[in-house]
């Protein structure tokens, strides 16, 4: 009763905070950071037959709050995996990956925790072990639990707590697991909350929509393991030791490396990481690649200058790293590719947010089963994931491997609470890697698969009629007595492939990964704001859309509102100031105006907690004066008709009367420019600013003269990423014919295959 | 070739070339199988060129087609044209969609009919009033040909079911791979994954194609035994593959490589017409696109014709003439002239 009693009371004074005093509060104690510290060190025996993990942890934690903490919460990941009705399960519908969980599952039982003073006096916390559930109260899951400390850990003061645990490894449907030999074993310790200076130990469950939080550390780790992985373990950090004892692997890792933890980074602190995370499987393919800053400095000289401009020569000080690629022998064809996405984000996130510290990062490619660990970023070494018949302009591994790279620094570095504003860092990390991909990549070429393998193009229209009716006329599902399944024609990849002809019916395809950020938001622009806890979104396409692609779009419409300098030197402040640090939406917000110069406090406000939209458009109405038609009174107050000014002219030589409207509907307004051109060369250039628009949604420009408009352009560089709808951002005189006929044919080619194909069947 | 030989008679060579040959030569019968597709597809194309010429309008700059720049919308849909017009083409191809559907079935019926015109064509003789004879025939054997259509659904529902569902999951994926249900993620290599689906999809494209065959083989049975039942045609069909499967697939077989041969040069082609649209294409390359596929899809009506004449000069070696009682047994006379009666019960009559 009293743990109901208090989890209602802790949920309710968490939302209340937040709810109620967001700003002024949730600035003011962020802006003492959690700088709390917490060192691991780790032991691990795995049984190779049952993948049973039994552990052994001693955490030292050291309080940099303000307050005495009598208490210690941690998370138990696995036990999200437990069964169905853990809170994980239970939000996804158990399904992972779209995959039904209904075997495999894993779970963490912890057998024993101690706290050891400083004299090595044990006390056994057992007795007071208790499992929480501070978001929903779920009594089935296991994912969090306590213990009450011996006594309070006083500001400054530390405690050290020692963990025993067993683990069952999941087969793997998401993030960590096995399938068959390998082995990806991610958060899977029990992991300390966060304590966060007033609010308390911040550890939620482990939700569908959450990821991880936890506080800057080292980690030292051993691992004992069958021998057939000797040669084939890695983890973060760096394996300083592997050897065979007594039949048994045994692989010594330290996170950072010793070498790492030796230096001072770019910015004069000792790098930290906030987890480890390691992996194994006998037929991993390691092979490793040096990153040389200075080849990519020379290939984007442009980037850099302008880096060089905004922040100093200070911007361009990278440091080489030791890139592993692991994968399975059939893809290690790829580890290239790997290496140069990896090295891309490397240089790109280095040159704008500052350097990577590690001397070393992993890149493990899941094989074939195990694509539900893929695309994960953990410190120092993430997952990313392929597949065969893939080229660089498909974006495959390349998007994925340049994101979770990328979350090097947006998660790594800036250690932001995934659990309440994910979109900190999924979103910036969106924003940075369609950035990059366009730099090295171009734009990503659509395929369309038919059996594994891709081919150029998508088709224009999809022609599988929906309904009975429609399934009915495709010969897709003819209805039957007893249920019998009568489908002549179901879908199969090469009988497809011939069907629809690729070659002759499809449209190549080319996005840009910007606009292609901006097409995932208008999916689910109006559901929730931006600056919304992870797992309280209404559903997952709103958490993802806001977490990831939103956020992309709203922080490459503030470039455009600030400028592309100021912007770039906000969130440079931005990821210094809170590099190894965890900070909120609203330390984000203030440091990155500090670091701008500029006060876009509004903007802030307006974009990432509202659903507020707009959509600018253009019209224009233009024609040639018309002559005096009609009487019009003189001076001795007859009405007369007038002479015409000039018999000769006629109406080809009246004046133009241009009228240009804009308009704006939503309620979002930010300043727009407008530029005008004519047909004897001149070009009005204007903005309509954001006061003008908040006065009134429209505005009217007249022009008279002998110039036409030829054309008007509503943000002519297509910067407004957040415009609901930019094809009416435009006017243009001229009109092309050929387009339709264009995309006619298309169209006609690929239902005259059609209607060629299916008719085959009659004869 | 005089008058009144058959064309399948006087057509020499391979047979596959010679079907080619002798379709190819039918010009008036293949450009008819090659427009009614084209007439149909049209009713389905025009309202996308509306569409189109309504939403470009004013808004998109005339020529604006360099690849990946923010305002192409000539060579590819650009990101954001897909984006804002995104439910407008979804409701538009959900349109077409159902109006598609609809021709495919009026496409397949007039596949019944013109399987019956070419059998037509190719069953009389070699030369002259081919549209006639076409649309003779297929009119003559068009209800039978409805039939053999509904034989080859049940039997293509068949094939999908075995190959797609319970049975191949059963037996081939699990039974021989290992993979029950055929959950392809047991395997230990992505590489193994795929060629098992290489094999499951090849053998049903392969059983797609053979029950073709088998319902050009019934028709053209059908045709030359000028018999009703498409079933016991059916069974006669599947029975003459079986002894003389090389002698009746081969043409087949060759004829669908020569099409898939001429596919892909003309697709080629055709690709890289589509491709050459970003280099600021106009009107003429549009049309060459348009004229391309035209040629690649007439050349796929003649290759349709060929499988018939195939289909005929192989049966009239191998399907033996149907038995019949012979009518006139009891008569004295001959078909055409006057018919004598040999009992009382006859009456004298003059046969018209």
């Amino acid at each position: 009763m009293d743990l109901v009693v208090l989890t209602s009371c802790r949920k309710g004074v968490c939302k209340g905070l937040f709810a109620l005093a967001s700003g002024l509060l949730a600035a003011s104690l962020s802006a003492q950071g959690s700088e709390n510290r917490v060192d691991y060190v780790l032991s691990a025996q795995l049984d190779g037959e049952t993948k049973v993990l039994t552990g052994q942890a001693s955490v030292s934690w050291t309080n940099r709050s303000n307050d005495e903490v009598a208490d210690a919460w941690f998370h138990l990941y696995w036990n999200a995996f437990a069964n169905n009705r853990s809170t994980h399960l239970t939000e996804s519908k158990g399904m992972l990956r779209d995959h039904e969980i209904e075997e495999g599952w894993g779970w963490s039982r912890v057998t024993s925790v101690a706290a050891v003073d400083a004299s090595g006096t044990r006390v056994d916390l057992m007795p007071t072990f208790r499992y929480r559930r501070p978001d929903d109260g779920n009594e089935e899951d296991r994912t969090v639990f306590s213990v009450d400390l011996p006594a309070a850990v006083a500001p400054g003061a530390s405690f050290t707590l020692e963990l025993e645990w067993e683990s069952q490894i999941p087969r793997v449907r998401r993030r960590a697991g096995y399938k068959d030999d390998f082995l990806l074993a991610a958060h899977w310790f029990p992991k300390l909350g966060v304590y966060e200076n007033g609010r308390g130990w911040n550890c939620h469950q482990f939700h569908m929509n959450t990821e991880f939080f936890s506080d800057y550390g080292t980690y030292d780790v051993e691992l004992d393991l069958p021998p057939e992985y000797h040669g084939k373990v890695f983890g973060s950090g760096r394996l300083e030791s592997e050897t065979i004892k007594l039949g048994r692997n045994i692989a010594r890792f330290f996170a950072p490396s010793k070498l790492d933890r030796g230096r001072s980074d770019a910015f004069g602190e000792a790098p930290v990481v906030h987890g480890f995370t390691w992996t194994a499987d006998p037929r991993f393919v390691a092979k490793t690649t040096t990153f040389e800053p200075s080849a990519w400095i020379d290939r984007f000289p442009d980037e850099v200058a302008f880096a060089r401009e905004h922040l100093g020569d200070e911007a361009i000080e990278l440091r080489r790293v030791d890139v592993t690629t692991l994968m399975h022998p059939e893809r290690s064809d790829q580890a290239e590719r790997h290496f140069e996405a990896t090295s891309a984000a490397l240089f790109f996130y280095g040159l704008w947010f500052g350097e990577y510290p590690y001397e070393h990062i992993t890149v493990i490619d899941p094989p074939w089963g195990g694509r539900a660990a893929g695309g994960m970023e953990y410190p120092t070494l993430f997952t990313s994931g392929t597949r065969l018949f893939t080229t660089e302009d498909m974006y495959q591994p390349e998007s994925v491997t340049v994101h979770e790279a990328g979350h090097q620094f947006w998660y790594g570095l800036v250690g932001n609470n995934e659990f309440e504003a994910a979109w900190l860092d999924e979103g910036f990390n969106s924003y940075t890697d369609s950035e990059v991909l366009w730099r090295v990549y171009g734009p990503r070429r659509g395929t369309t698969t038919y059996a594994a393998v891709p081919v150029d193009g998508v088709p224009l229209a999809s022609l599988d009629a929906d309904g009975k009716m429609g399934q009915l006329l495709s010969l897709r599902e003819i209805p039957a007595p007893f249920g019998l399944p009568v489908r002549p024609v179901q879908s199969s990849g090469l009988l497809d492939w011939w069907r629809d002809q690729p070659a002759f019916t499809f449209v190549r395809s080319w996005s840009d990964p910007r606009w292609n950020d901006r097409t995932r938001y208008l999916g689910d622009a109006g559901s929730d704001p931006i600056d919304t806890w992870a797992f309280e979104h209404v559903d997952r396409p709103s958490y993802g859309a806001n977490s990831y692609p939103r956020t992309a779009v709203a922080l490459r419409t503030l470039q455009h509102v600030v400028g592309d300098g100021p912007f770039l030197r906000g969130m440079r402040h931005f990821a210094e100031e809170w590099r190894y640090r965890h900070p909120y939406p609203d330390d984000f917000f203030r440091t990155f105006q500090e670091g701008a110069g500029v006060d876009c406090a509004w903007y802030f406000e307006e974009v990432f907690r509202t659903t507020h939209r707009g959509d600018w458009q253009v019209e224009v109405d233009q024609r040639r004066s018309p002559g005096d038609l009609g009487l019009f009174q003189g001076e001795g107050g007859e009405f007369l008709e007038r002479p015409a000014l000039d018999d000769e002219g006629g109406d080809d030589d009246a004046p133009w009367q241009v009228e240009v409207t804009l308009r704006r509907d939503g309620a979002l307004s930010l300043p727009i420019p407008l530029r005008l051109t004519f047909d004897d060369g001149t070009v009005h250039e204007l903005v309509w600013t954001r006061e003008e628009q908040l006065e009134r949604a429209w505005k009217r420009l007249s022009f008279e003269g002998d110039a036409k408009l030829i054309s008007a352009q509503l943000d002519p560089n297509r910067r407004v990423f957040l415009d609901a709808d930019v094809s009416n951002n435009a006017w243009y005189d001229a009109v092309d014919p050929v387009t339709p006929w264009r995309w006619g044919e298309r169209v006609l080619a690929q239902v005259q295959t059609y209607l060629h194909w299916i008719g085959g069947l009659g004869g | 070739m005089s008058h009144g030989e058959t064309e399948a008679e006087v057509v020499r060579g391979p047979v596959f070339l010679a079907a080619l040959r002798a379709a190819a030569a039918r010009v008036p019968v293949w450009l008819l199988c090659w427009l009614v597709p084209l007439l149909l597809a049209a009713a389905v194309a025009a309202p996308w060129v509306d569409w189109f010429a309504e939403t470009a309008a004013n808004r998109y700059e005339p020529g604006d087609s360099e690849a990946g720049a923010s305002g192409e919308v000539l060579a590819t849909l650009r990101e954001s044209f897909r984006a804002d017009h995104g439910a407008a083409m979804d409701a538009l191809g959900a349109r077409s969609a159902q109006v598609a559907a609809v021709l495919g079935l009026v496409a397949m019926l007039f596949g019944a009919f013109s399987a019956g015109g070419w059998l037509q064509v190719f069953l009389e003789r070699a030369s002259g009033h081919s549209v006639r004879r076409f649309l003779w025939g297929g009119s003559r054997y068009f209800w039978r040909f409805v039939r053999v259509w509904l034989l080859t659904l049940l039997l293509l529902a068949a094939v999908s079911w075995i190959v797609l569902s319970w049975p191949w999951n059963t037996l081939v994926a699990g039974m021989l791979f290992g993979a029950p249900g055929g959950e392809t993620e047991v395997f230990t290599s992505e590489r193994t994954a795929v060629l098992y689906g290489w094999l499951q999809t090849g053998v049903h494209a392969l059983l797609f194609a053979l029950v073709l065959a088998w319902g050009d083989f019934t028709r053209t049975r059908m045709a030359l035994q000028d018999s009703s039942s498409a079933l016991l045609a059916g069974l006669g069909t599947v029975i003459l593959i079986l002894v003389h499967p090389v002698r009746t697939l081969r043409p087949m077989l060759l004829i669908l490589i020569v099409e898939a041969l001429v596919l892909w040069g003309a697709g080629s082609v055709s690709w890289g017409l589509n491709a050459g649209l970003g280099d600021g294409g106009g009107w003429g390359a549009v049309f060459s696109l348009f004229l391309v596929g035209q040629l690649a899809l007439a050349a796929r009506a003649i290759c349709r014709g060929a499988r018939y004449h195939a289909a005929v000069r192989v049966s009239r070696r191998v399907v033996p003439p149907l038995s019949r009682p012979d009518p006139w047994a009891s008569r004295v006379g001959g078909p055409g002239g006057p018919q004598y009666p040999i009992d009382e019960s006859d009456d004298y009559g003059v046969s018209l």
